[in-house]
């Protein structure tokens, strides 16, 4: 159980470190900063626990107890840091999809006729603010006016062109 | 088996079940790619689940009555809750993310990129609104009775509702589009 309650104690000490930091200034690269905030979290009890011994006996009781409960706490923090920031994708930027459910569900039960939704089929609003996203996360860069990649977004190319290779799928989008 | 050995059994279940999860589900989209991506996610998931609680089960028989149960297996419940959650959104990416199409555009025109009339012309706001609308029509979302659009699943409106909670929480705003109020 040690695990657990250590897992999900950090993982809230982390999100509320977070709220407090966007109460006073939302970072420009805010995927970056959540990162930040989690790992550190993690990183700065893996330390305290493997030095309990020599700084605070007391605890030595209540922490994970040998490698392989480090390793799982380790393991169940990453993995709902990494969910949580693939959530705050959605929060950070506008979802065409949840839009429109919301357009849809807001119109009530007399439902929406499709001019309705015509309104959020913008390209200043679905497809430039993206482009100017992938410049602010290094992904590409603004030569005159062209936009071309960076390693980092030539390595994300090539990551889904090869996934979805294997699934045998087209492109996306 | 050692309680150490059972220890990392346990410690590392949760990730081998993952493993299982992708190679089922890329195994069940490659043989019916028309029953969708959802349908080889959720069947992914559930094989990854049925290895985790064997793997548990298979630890508990090693390990013998003085193991604990009930803390680890929720612990890793959790992991894997998690990591399935993040694979489920990974092929999402794939299926459905602008920023990842937009750069698959752009690495494929080669060395000489492209202006942002050239990007509109590969992919632009019509083609992402009809994917989208097809999408959520097709999964059962969304019905068009009368010329009037529905809807008919509240799946994706109670997640709506939680993204925009979120919004207003951190962004003291419900769209990226709408700035927030000066502090």
């Amino acid at each position: 159980m040690r695990v657990l309650v250590w897992g999900l104690a950090l993982l809230a000490a982390a999100f509320l470190a977070h709220v407090a930091l966007w109460r006073v200034r939302v970072p420009v690269r805010q995927v970056k900063v959540v990162l930040v905030i989690f790992f550190g979290t993690l990183l700065a009890a893996l330390g305290v626990f493997l030095t309990a011994d020599r700084f605070a006996p007391g605890l030595r009781r209540l922490a994970p107890a040998g490698a392989a409960e480090l390793v799982q706490l380790a393991l169940l923090f990453g993995s709902v840091t990494l969910a949580y920031m693939i959530t705050y994708s959605a929060v950070e930027v506008d979802s065409p999809s949840l839009h429109m459910v919301l357009a849809i569900h807001r119109a009530g039960a007399g439902g929406l006729p499709a001019a309705g939704l015509l309104a959020l089929r913008r390209d200043d609003q679905l497809v430039a603010p993206r482009v100017r996203d992938l410049v602010v996360d290094r992904m590409a860069v603004l030569e005159g006016s062209r936009y071309r990649l960076t390693p980092k977004g030539v390595a994300l190319a090539r990551l889904f062109i090869f996934y979805r290779g294997v699934l045998g799928a087209g492109k996306g989008g | 088996m050692s309680a150490a050995a059972v220890s990392w059994v346990i410690a590392l279940a949760a990730p081998a079940a993952l493993a299982v999860n992708v190679a089922v589900q890329v195994a069940v989209f490659r043989a019916a790619p028309r029953a969708g991506l959802l349908r080889s996610e959720v069947i992914g998931f559930a094989a990854g689940l049925a290895g985790l609680i064997l793997a548990h089960a298979g630890a508990r028989f090693a390990a013998g009555s003085a193991a604990e149960v009930v803390g680890p297996f929720a612990a890793n419940i959790v992991t894997y809750g998690a990591l399935g959650y993040c694979y489920f959104h990974f092929g999402n990416l794939g299926e459905t993310a602008r920023r990842v199409r937009i750069v698959r555009e752009i690495f494929e025109a080669g060395e000489g990129g492209l202006t942002m009339a050239e990007i509109l012309r590969r992919y632009d706001a019509r083609e992402i609104f009809d994917r989208r609308l097809a999408r959520l029509a097709g999964t059962g979302q969304i019905v068009l009775r009368d010329g009037r659009y529905r809807i008919a699943s509240p799946v994706l409106t109670l997640m709506a509702r939680g993204v925009l909670f979120l919004k207003v929480l951190l962004l003291r705003t419900a769209s990226e589009f709408e700035p927030p109020p000066p502090r």
